[in-house]
């Protein structure tokens, strides 16, 4: 064998011997458990919220095409929608009330209140 | 650990059981560690692919089949691909003075006094390995520092018996080149 040969063979037979061994096996191991553990945490909840997702636009589409539409033609119906869309309410008033108070509805507020 | 005792615990690992995964890594986390300490030749390199490996294994493990082989044979093959992503993601840097210092010491102290440190040995591989691509450092690592069968190789690295050979044979051509530049040997 020659020289080269010699030192490649001792060499390797050394690296065969050498066992590299981890400082802290336990802490590695919790360390790999602990990424696991996250890494499932992240999925669950990954799918948890694709579920959330999905049901919700399914709701949506559901309720948009379950909306009955505006009923036309008949007099009695349109004038029901038309008094239901001008018609103020009573919440309406008394948002009135207390906010965004123009003099106009001061003045309209002391006239209902006096004259009728 | 025999092979009943394996089998039952990738059997609960398969069912979502990280008490047993935790009995897997105890056994095959040194295997791991010595693979990725002897082709990456830095202690936090391989740390890092360790982790991935067991992660990659736990993500995978229903996938696995006895049939098709060893566990450690998949487990290997695992951590194989890891480490060659990240050789050729991270290529190792220049060697340096230091690393050359360590492997003259290392030459010249008679046998009972190679008792050299993880870091030192890091050094010497790291030296030996400058020249070889990751695929040779793959195979050398495994054929000749591993020990391991060429079949087993062949499971672990994809490659044909042919290209184990032929990589081996580059690899070994290359080192004692490295071995020739550093002044050993002719």
């Amino acid at each position: 064998m020659d020289d080269n040969q010699q030192i490649f063979e001792d060499l390797i037979s050394d690296l065969r011997r050498w066992n590299p061994s981890l400082r802290e096996p336990e802490a590695m191991s919790d360390r790999i458990i602990y990424r696991i553990q996250k890494q499932r945490h992240v999925q669950r909840t990954g799918l948890v919220l694709r579920i959330v997702g999905t049901a919700a636009v399914l709701m949506l589409l559901v309720g948009v095409a379950g909306t009955p539409k505006l009923l036309s033609g008949e007099p009695d119906v349109e004038r029901y929608q038309r008094q239901l869309l001008t018609q103020r309410s009573e919440k309406y008033y008394l948002q009135t009330k207390f906010f965004e108070r123009t003099i106009y509805d001061e003045l309209k507020q002391y006239d209902n209140e006096n004259n009728h | 650990m025999d092979t009943g005792n394996l089998d039952r615990y990738i059997t609960r690992c398969k069912e979502g059981s990280t008490e047993d995964f935790r009995e897997l890594l105890h056994v095959f986390q040194p295997l791991v560690y010595s693979l990725a300490m002897k082709m990456l030749g830095n202690e936090q390199e391989a740390e890092e692919a360790l982790q991935d490996t067991f992660v990659r294994v736990w993500q995978h493990i229903g996938r696995y089949d006895a049939g098709k082989g060893k566990f450690s044979t998949w487990v290997y093959a695992i951590a194989s691909r890891i480490c060659l992503d990240r050789l050729k993601q991270h290529p190792p840097q220049a060697v340096s003075t230091d690393d050359e210092s360590v492997f003259r010491q290392y030459a010249s102290a008679s046998d009972p006094e190679r008792q050299l440190m993880d870091k030192d040995w890091s050094s010497i591989v790291r030296l030996l390995a400058t020249r070889l691509s990751p695929k040779q450092r793959l195979v050398f690592t495994l054929c000749l520092i591993e020990g391991l069968p060429t079949d087993e190789v062949r499971a672990i690295t994809g490659m044909t018996a042919e290209q184990v050979k032929s990589n081996l044979y580059v690899a070994r051509q290359q080192i004692v080149e490295q071995l020739k530049r550093l002044g050993y040997g002719r």
